[in-house]
């Protein structure tokens, strides 16, 4: 289960610098998935390129970019409802303008690999700390599972009135020995 | 999505290879459509997925669909030739669970001769 912060640990992040980073801005498509995957690997294939630092490995990496495919998704089909591929039902327009997606890929100086997804929708409302251990593959319903096993920590931010930042983040292997 | 059709002693086994290299929530829709268009009574499937490198939950719900529909018409599915990034995934949510899984699709051709 990963570390989940919420609102007011904002300084987690603060005061950290990264070696490698890329931005992309995507409209709310789930067509648009797969950029975000091309996004996270490229940053992790750069950073690699720093030898004085230890990074994620293959594996990491993966599950990086299968929670970020997942917290994307959710974000495209229940944070704009007013868009073609969101399925919240009963809301018809919400007063958000843009329904445009910030994903942000970096590699820290820890050599943590970290992606900022960033929206103006409506806040993501599941609780990951709630999933539970599948018995068995199910046709829907395991998207949050998968994020709550891919990643090492989850930070939920409210940046600015109206901004939501889900930060994803995978600590190095060096990192994990530490901790455990 | 090739299809192919081969024969053990026992049954017609019907192959199908899937074209995508990613299965997500961006084409599951058409990944559905194409896997239910070739679901038959008693049919005998090999889901090959040699060709894909990813499956997000989207995917993974759609293969589950299928492992079921099929069941429920007195068929069965089998996977073969998952990458190690759907090994992980599968690995994770125990696919195995619910369908018989084989590195070659060979050896789920096999399997179901015997």
């Amino acid at each position: 289960m990963p570390k989940i912060s919420k609102q007011g640990d904002s300084d987690l992040l603060a005061g950290q610098h990264h070696i490698e980073s890329a931005n992309l801005e995507i409209d709310a498509n789930l067509s648009r998935l797969s950029e975000a995957r091309r996004l996270i690997r490229s940053v992790w294939e750069r950073a690699a390129g720093h030898a004085e630092a230890c990074f994620a490995d293959e594996k990491q990496v993966q599950n990086m970019e299968l929670a970020a495919t997942e917290l994307l998704s959710n974000i495209i089909r229940y944070a704009f409802p007013e868009s073609a591929d969101c399925d919240t039902p009963g809301i018809k327009e919400t007063q958000r303008a843009s329904r445009e997606i910030s994903v942000a890929a970096l590699v820290d100086n820890e050599g943590q690999l970290i992606v900022h997804i960033t929206h103006n929708g409506l806040p993501f409302a599941s609780d990951l700390s709630m999933t539970e251990p599948l018995e068995a593959p199910q046709e829907g319903g395991m998207g949050l599972f998968l994020i709550s096993r891919c990643v090492d920590q989850i930070i939920d931010l409210c940046p600015i009135p109206g901004q939501n930042q889900i930060s994803l983040i995978i600590y190095p292997v060096s990192k994990k020995a530490r901790k455990t | 999505m090739t299809i192919a059709s081969t024969e053990t002693a026992n049954c017609q086994i019907l192959i199908l290879s899937v074209p995508f290299e990613a299965i997500d929530a961006g084409n599951v829709l058409e990944f559905r459509e194409l896997l239910k268009h070739e679901f038959r009574t008693n049919a005998r499937v090999i889901l090959d997925l040699s060709e894909c490198e990813f499956i997000d939950s989207a995917g993974l719900g759609a293969i589950v669909w299928g492992i079921r529909r099929l069941a429920e018409i007195n068929g069965e599915l089998r996977i073969s030739g998952i990458r190690k990034p759907v090994q992980a995934l599968f690995e994770l949510v125990r696919m195995n669970k619910l369908a018989a899984v084989f590195e070659q699709t060979q050896e789920a051709v096999d399997s179901f001769g015997t």
